[in-house]
């Protein structure tokens, strides 16, 4: 299945559980817990923890599918914030049980943009525009769920310059996606 | 209600709903910025434009197929839940005896035309075959619409009839679509477009069809069936008067 049709798929699954049926839950559950499970252990590599996180986020679709707006945004973007809320309040919670090192992450996205899909080749263009200390924090804090603290303490910068660098990042990559 | 000033001013407002979607609000932050998304329309769109414009991340760390045991827990999960559509029908059935009452007199109505004056030409009378009771999103008590789907006869189509409960307000349906949701598939069919007064709708043989598969009717506001939706019932099928 090519991106966008499983996009719409996903799409239309999500519209279906909606209003409450079950065996498309089952079918979006089967289409995107790959993805939402490795969007987790970014986050908590703890597997069986990201296995409990998992259950729980799908739970919350279940119950919160109404609150999704198809007209606003898509559903893959909503079932991702949902899932990452659900991991970092987990986090949150606890100390981090491992270390999340791998930052060849941030190096995936920035560095080579032809497996992406089309409509992200934008972001990661717009990415490679903004400073680089600015890059590696938004895509770290993004993608690990770091919190300040973490990312003063894996920057080695004070709290007031990593905001910084967070806050003028984050409006670049808005003027540039804009522009 | 957040009504504060300072969530009007549209640069906190950005650095709120960009902050959201980045992950990185304090736990009762988070909290008052997800009540005001719910109070204010705008602000949500604000957090959903960031949502978008970071989901590409989103595709950065690798697929993991997550453990089995995780999806029987989850569908265990969700079929213990009493969602609101999903109750078990007879107990919800039970809850609205008003309604009951209806289906009832409808029954006694039936079998009464139905057994009289035998040989004589009586034209056919439609059969009265399911039932869908529509309860709004917020449904709190009384649901406000009945809609029963005839069978055709040799001389008139396959219809359905709404009628209104008139003890609750009447909700306006115009320019809104009425959708069947397949039983087995989920998939989904637009039956009819509704009017305001509308109490009959006459069915082709596809429509009825759709009818007679469906899980559930839903009114949904406007022509997209991803749109507001205005009610749901799930569709009866009633038994045959003289079956045990």
């Amino acid at each position: 299945m090519n991106q966008d049709a499983w996009k719409r798929e996903v799409e239309q699954r999500l519209a279906q559980v909606k209003l409450r049926h079950q065996p498309a839950f089952a079918e979006l559950y089967d289409l995107t817990n790959a993805k939402l499970y490795g969007l987790i252990l970014k986050i908590i590599p703890d597997e069986g923890l990201a296995a409990d996180v998992l259950q729980d986020a799908y739970s919350k679709i279940w119950t919160n599918a109404d609150q999704y707006r198809a007209d606003l945004g898509s559903a893959w973007s909503w079932l991702c914030q949902l899932t990452r809320n659900q991991a970092i309040d987990r986090i949150r919670q606890r100390k981090r049980l491992n270390e999340t090192d791998d930052s060849t992450v941030v190096e995936d996205f920035s560095a080579d943009t032809s497996t992406l899909w089309p409509e992200h080749v934008d972001l990661g263009r717009c990415l490679q525009l903004i400073k680089k200390e600015q890059q590696n924090v938004i895509i770290s804090s993004y993608v690990y769920g770091w919190s300040h603290a973490e990312l003063m303490e894996k920057f080695d910068a004070p709290l007031g310059t990593l905001k910084s660098w967070i806050r003028r990042g984050l409006q670049e990559l808005r003027e540039c996606l804009e522009a | 209600m957040l009504r504060s000033v300072r969530y009007q001013n549209p640069k906190v407002r950005d650095h709120l709903a960009s902050q959201y979607a980045m992950g990185l609000l304090l736990p009762a932050v988070k909290r008052r910025v997800e009540k005001l998304m719910q109070q204010d329309p705008t602000f949500e769109r604000e957090v959903i434009a960031w949502q978008e414009r970071l989901a590409p991340l989103n595709e950065l760390p690798k697929e993991v197929a997550a453990p089995a045991y995780v999806k029987e827990k989850v569908m265990a999960q969700i079929q213990g839940k009493s969602a609101p559509g999903t109750k078990t029908i007879a107990s919800w059935w039970q809850s609205l005896w008003f309604w009951q009452g209806i289906a009832m007199a409808s029954m006694a109505l039936f079998i009464l035309l139905a057994v009289q004056p035998f040989g004589t030409s009586v034209p056919e009378i439609p059969k009265l075959s399911y039932v869908a009771v529509m309860q709004t999103a917020l449904a709190s008590g009384e649901a406000p619409l009945v809609i029963s789907a005839y069978g055709k006869t040799e001389k008139t189509p396959s219809r359905l009839e709404l009628r209104w409960n008139d003890r609750t307000d009447r909700q306006s349906v115009d320019q809104a679509t009425l959708w069947a949701i397949e039983r087995d598939t989920g998939n989904v069919t637009q039956l009819t477009t509704l009017a305001a007064g509308a109490t009959r709708i006459d069915l082709n043989g596809s429509q009825w069809q759709a009818v007679k598969n469906s899980l559930e009717l839903v009114v949904v506001k406007g022509n997209d069936f991803n749109g507001e939706v205005l009610m749901r019932g799930i569709c009866i099928q009633l038994a045959d008067w003289n079956q045990a």
